[in-house]
């Protein structure tokens, strides 16, 4: 294999393995057969930020993360996902207030059919609305993972995501009935919706795609330290 | 009984026969002498007819290592041989006791039918 493709496939690994193993494992790239290795070495990188081996993993011997998921688990998976999510709300609502103004002055509601540009423009700010519960239970199940946070606080900070998901409302008005007034829009948490169907189904659906991937995440760690 | 047919469709098929556990199959390949990654990998290969790509060598390594089944010796130029521990060779020997028990009462299995 090409030296500087062995190099950069080790480089994919993780610091504290490429400290142990890198000298070693490059030079068993650069006498293996090629590109037909690469598939199998990027799988096995993956795996090894996913679930390090013990021992090597800087995470596990003191890292900023590592200390805040022992002493204060409650901060690492559950305030800091709810603050994550209110930042990511708070950037779609500025995100659709901006484009009301922007592209609908006349329109009482942003949530109206629109045309041409304010498509893209309102459609980000709608996809950052929607998958950022997602993108923060995900990144709760990375983080567990990889600290082998082994409690209930992940699981709990993936319920509260997944509430808090299936519970939002982003609500606009104007001030004045007339299309003068000024727009006013809030993202609001009501329990009326989370315990309808609609809310309940949502908030499952959430929960559902962020807890199967850690359980079977768990399931594939354990495996792996079985030997 | 066994048939000639079952016979003859296993050696046709190589890829039917494979076995693929690379911690216990870099348990096995050490258990002869140290080795380094390469090495391995062609002894692997000889012994199940799978070759294991370097990165899933390397995953069983590191897993194994940090069990406290093999260790790694001096290394020669940027290559390192690894060697099994004694408790190692505990695993492997009683794993492959477990698996021999496996083998013979599935073949048993097979011949009565």
């Amino acid at each position: 294999m090409n030296t500087r493709l062995a190099h950069a496939l080790v480089c994919l690994y993780p610091g504290g393995w490429r400290q142990r193993y890198g000298a070693e494992f490059e030079a068993l790239l650069i006498a293996g057969p090629g590109l037909s290795i690469a598939a199998n070495v990027v799988c096995s990188a993956a795996r090894e930020h996913l679930c390090p081996a013990r021992g090597f993993d800087l995470n596990a011997t003191g890292g900023p993360l590592h200390l805040l998921s022992a002493r204060a688990p409650w901060a690492l998976f559950g305030l800091a996902p709810v603050l994550l999510l209110a930042g990511a709300y708070t950037i779609a609502s500025l995100i659709l207030l901006s484009g009301w103004r922007i592209f609908l002055p006349q329109a009482s509601s942003p949530f109206v059919p629109v045309h041409g540009t304010a498509i893209l423009y309102f459609g980000v700010g709608r996809l950052l609305y929607f998958i950022a519960p997602l993108l923060v239970g995900w990144g709760i199940v990375l983080v567990a993972i990889r600290l082998r946070a082994n409690g209930p606080w992940p699981v709990i900070g993936m319920v509260t995501i997944a509430l808090l998901g299936g519970a939002n409302q982003i609500m606009a008005a104007r001030s004045v009935p007339s299309a003068m007034g000024h727009g006013r829009m809030h993202v609001a948490f009501e329990l009326s919706s989370a315990a309808s169907c609609f809310g309940l189904a949502h908030a499952g659906t959430l929960l559902a795609f962020t807890l199967l991937p850690y359980v079977l995440l768990q399931a594939y760690r354990v495996r792996l330290t079985l030997y | 009984m066994r048939s000639t047919r079952d016979v003859a469709d296993i050696e046709e098929d190589p890829t039917l026969g494979h076995y693929s556990d690379p911690p216990l199959l870099v348990l096995a390949s050490l258990a002869n002498g140290p080795k380094h990654g390469h090495a391995m990998i062609e002894d692997i290969g000889r012994l199940c007819g799978t070759r294991p790509g370097p990165g899933t060598l390397y995953g069983a390594i590191g897993r194994l290592e940090q069990q406290g089944w093999i260790e790694p010796l001096a290394p020669e130029e940027r290559r390192r041989p690894y060697r099994i521990t004694a408790e190692g060779s505990r695993v492997l020997r009683a794993r492959l006791c477990t698996l021999q028990r496996f083998v013979r009462a599935g073949l048993e299995r097979l011949e009565a039918r």
